[in-house]
């Protein structure tokens, strides 16, 4: 419907005011509360918000012009009914109270600057207390004056703290216990929080000067990351690695075809086609794009199905991921792939782009070898290994045929997932190769 | 205040009513040092000198007479009193000199350099300054807290006079007229009618909306309203002033009721009491990035920092609620993060006081808000009729009100209205600090026979059934 924006009381005994900057244009799309344009009055310049979402469809005012309250400025052409609860008042909203803080310090921080090394979680750094929340004022956590100092000076958001008093009320050990939890989680549970949380087991080294001489270079960040990450796994997760393998002749073949009429963005890589047919495997098997909860006792399965890829830097490891690939086609894949992949070697990878995996792929195959066994990403339970193909004899049933043969190894996280259910799922995948109609039997 | 201004300070603090003095000391007490600066003779501000104060001393004169008349009832008889102006006037001056004089000596036994002037910001960092005695000058500064408070806003195109007042004219007692207009149906108004009206004056309330004390539950509200309807001479609601004219021997005003009839009437005096607005204007705040919003209130973050680093806003110019106890908190805050501290303003309630008679009190949520919101609440409400201190009072008119959140019995709002209402409230603020639940109002023991029972009492109404 068609909305008529009119110029709201800005202040008391301000009948009048000058269009100073106009911020719309005919057909611009509005945000509810969206800066319209900003009128300055004999006391202040004021930003008028748009009281509604929508289109602007007519605009009747221009720079410079002096308006009265009250004066039609534009009109909205609003969608939904959401909206027009709202606009049946016809005018606008009041403008928020001044106890609102404006200008607060996390406005400034929600853009990540790129160059510095993207890191995964498990890394607390000492963000400055957000006080924007600060007037909540409608329920407001249930805390005496000096627990709430406690937490603040803790750096605890009281809001998430879970009271363990009458009415929900939060006491100093609730927020200890918080901190306590959440250090736990932090650290793995490990005995002292250290900053290399995942190595705390790790025993003295031996005076190695014994042997011959040896240069100390520093961990790079992502080795670090690493190094936690993989010990957290492998001590933390029972894991089994099951191997098969799949004739690729066929799919290899049209890949290749395929590649000689395109670009090299558009390549299309074995990754990309496996990524797929992991998507589609994971749908047929939920269980695998999982995460377990053992506080909860709750396995918690995924809705959506985002890919990790490891990827080879110059500084280490790193996994970008690729979101929704089950709503994706190959082709988009391949494109996405290409870039994901190129930018984390260039580290131009944002930090966000490394995290939501429910799976991950690791491709030695470019490299050689015939298996290995990949470790498992916590939280999720399983990973793909790729080893390299090459020609096998296979037997036909009549007799021995040159094939080529792509070595698949999977490995799962046992407290999830049994071994039946996990020979199963990299079967399918091989069927798959062999048989890319699978890919759409089910859906 | 009095001291030459200095070239340079480590904290400035621009105004000095409760919100300003109170950062000083505190800051001071936290080792900077510190000048503060105010056109007064001595610090108290708004509060000491032209509100709080003065209007509580006219209030309790008006309860000196209304307890003289209500008396009779009971069986005490004396003469009417009759009223020296000039004397109650010397008095409430007195009370006032006593306590601006306290404050002048804390700032000087905590070393504060004390200017009286008035300050303009040229930069970020630099006042410039005007002394009450001519003299200007500059200070450089470190940080500076702005607490510069707000002033009555009168009707467009009026100004005051002899006959036409603002809340500062109402409160200097110049004499006791014998019919006087309140225009706004506020807590300022009111609480001057009821002083004058106490003390022999004929006073008509004017209000433009459908009813007295907004932002409070009407329920509260009634029971004022049926003692007020009596001690007024009227109360005109959803009537607008729609022309003020000072004459000779009175002010003629023009009324429009709701249904646009308007009707002339004249009064010895008018009190405008339609609001306050914010002391933002002569700062030269353009000179720094601070910002202010469309109502002219200072913004600031929960640190009472505003948009300048180091720069700090408290009390009425950060906004409402426009009271003194708010000023206090803010002030904390601020002195306090001024000092490096790691401070919040972050109250779970800033009572609400008038004191009228009987006088409303209210803190939280109120069940208005609570039903807009549509938070699940059960409310206990307690009629005074039943109170044994009420009556031996002679009072039976008063409420008291808990507002509960239903799921789990927490208190989110307590409503009072009754004499004494004021001094009650404090309970509620500390238990909904503290978090407390019904349960916990009513296993408290409360002392009997009190006012205070009332509490208890109502805790134990959300317990039945």
């Amino acid at each position: 419907m068609k909305q008529e924006i009119k110029l709201p009381e800005v202040s008391e005994g301000v009948r009048v005011g000058t269009v100073t900057s106009l911020l719309v244009a005919v057909g611009d799309q509005v945000k509810n509360d969206q800066t319209l344009l900003e009128l300055e009055t004999d006391k202040a310049v004021v930003a008028i918000p748009s009281p509604l979402a929508g289109t602007i469809s007519e605009i009747h005012i221009s720079e410079g012009d002096v308006v009265e309250i009250g004066a039609t400025l534009m009109w909205l052409e609003t969608a939904g009914e959401a909206a027009e609860t709202k606009a049946e008042t016809g005018m606008l909203p009041e403008t928020p109270p001044a106890e609102e803080p404006l200008g607060s310090p996390t406005e400034t921080e929600t853009t990540v600057p790129l160059p510095p090394p993207p890191l995964p979680p498990h890394h607390p750094t000492a963000a400055p207390v957000d006080l924007t929340g600060i007037r909540r004022d409608d329920r407001v956590a249930p805390a005496s004056p000096t627990v709430r100092r406690m937490a603040r000076e803790l750096g605890v958001d009281i809001y998430q703290v879970q009271g363990s008093g009458p009415g929900g009320r939060i006491s100093i050990e609730d927020v200890r216990a918080f901190v306590k939890t959440t250090m736990q989680r932090a650290t793995g549970g490990g005995i002292t929080p250290s900053e290399f949380p995942g190595l705390h087991a790790q025993r003295p080294l031996p005076d190695f000067s014994r042997f011959g001489t040896s240069t100390r270079e520093p961990l790079s960040r992502i080795r670090e990351l690493t190094a936690d990450s993989m010990s957290y796994a492998w001590s933390t997760i029972p894991m089994v690695t099951q191997y098969d393998k799949a004739v690729v002749g066929p799919v290899e073949e049209f890949r290749q075809a395929r590649n000689n009429g395109t670009g090299p963005n558009g390549k299309l890589t074995m990754t990309a086609i496996l990524i797929k047919i992991c998507a589609a495997a994971l749908r047929v098997f939920p269980n695998l794009n999982s995460a377990l909860d053992l506080a909860e006792r709750e396995l918690l399965l995924h809705d959506f199905i985002n890919i990790g890829v490891a990827v080879d830097t110059p500084d280490g490891l790193l996994v970008p991921v690729l979101r929704n690939v089950d709503r994706k086609g190959i082709e988009a894949i391949a494109g996405e792939l290409n870039d994901l992949a190129d930018r984390t070697r260039r580290r131009r990878i944002k930090p966000e782009e490394l995290e939501g995996g429910t799976f991950t792929i690791s491709n030695l195959g470019g490299i050689g070898g015939t298996a290995f066994t990949p470790i498992v990403y916590p939280p999720q339970v399983a990973i793909l290994g790729v080893s390299r193909s090459e020609m096998q004899p296979i037997w036909n049933g009549t007799g021995f045929e040159p094939q080529l043969v792509l070595p698949l190894s999977l490995s799962y996280d046992h407290r999830v997932i049994d071994g039946a259910a996990g020979a199963r799922f990299l079967r399918w995948i091989c069927e798959t190769l062999e048989q890319p109609l699978n890919l759409v039997m089910k859906n | 205040m009095n001291d030459p201004i200095p070239p340079q300070s480590q904290l400035v603090v621009i105004g000095a009513g409760p919100g300003g003095y109170s950062a000083a000391f505190r800051a001071a007490e936290l080792g900077l040092q510190v000048t503060l600066i105010d056109p007064g003779e001595r610090p108290g501000g708004v509060c000491l000198y032209r509100g709080c104060i003065p209007s509580k001393a006219l209030l309790h004169v008006a309860k000196l007479i209304s307890e003289t008349e209500e008396a009779e009832s009971i069986g005490v008889r004396s003469a009417k009193p009759t009223l020296e102006v000039q004397k109650i006037r010397a008095w409430k001056n007195g009370v006032i000199e006593t306590l601006t004089k306290g404050l002048g000596g804390k700032a000087d036994k905590l070393k504060l350099t004390t200017i009286c002037g008035t300050a303009r910001f040229k930069d970020n960092h630099t006042l410039q300054i005007s002394t009450a005695t001519g003299e200007e000058g500059q200070l450089v500064f470190k940080q500076a807290i702005i607490a510069t408070g707000s002033r009555p806003v009168l009707l467009p195109g009026i100004q005051t006079g002899k006959r036409i007042l603002d809340s500062t004219g109402a409160l200097e007692l110049a004499d006791i007229p014998k019919t006087m207009l309140v225009i706004g149906g506020g807590y300022i108004g009111l609480e001057l009618g009821s002083a004058y009206a106490a003390m022999g004056t004929r006073v008509s309330v004017v209000e433009m909306t459908a009813d007295l004390l907004p932002g409070c539950d009407r329920d509260l509200v009634s029971v004022l309203k049926r003692r007020l309807d009596k001690n007024f001479n009227e109360i005109l609601l959803n009537t607008r002033v729609m022309e003020l004219k000072e004459q000779k021997n009175g002010v003629a005003v023009t009324f429009e009721d709701k249904k646009g009839k308007q009707s002339r009437r004249r009064f010895d005096k008018v009190l405008m009491a339609i609001g306050r607005r914010p002391n933002s204007e002569e700062l030269g705040l353009d000179n720094t990035s601070i910002r202010i919003n469309e109502k002219g209130f200072i913004v600031v973050d929960g640190r009472q920092r505003t948009t300048e680093a180091g720069i700090f806003a408290i009390g009425d110019i950060a906004g409402e609620p426009m009271l003194a106890h708010k000023a206090y908190g803010e002030a904390h805050v601020a002195a306090a993060a001024a000092a490096g501290q790691n401070s919040i303003f972050d109250p779970r309630a800033i009572p609400a006081v008038v004191f009228t008679d009987p006088e409303v009190a209210w803190c939280g949520l109120t069940e208005t808000a609570a039903r807009e919101k549509n938070l699940k609440v059960k409310t206990a409400k307690l009629s005074w009729r039943g109170n044994g201190r009420a009556l031996t009072l002679g009072r039976h008119d008063g409420m008291t009100k808990l507002i509960v959140d239903a799921e789990n019995d927490r208190l989110l709002g307590v409503g009072l209205v009754g004499p004494g209402a004021g001094e009650l409230i404090a309970e509620a603020v500390l238990a909904l600090e503290m978090a407390a639940t019904g349960e916990d109002l009513r296993t408290v023991i409360h002392p009997h026979p009190t006012l205070s029972e009332t509490i208890f009492d109502a805790a134990q109404m959300l317990f039945r059934g």
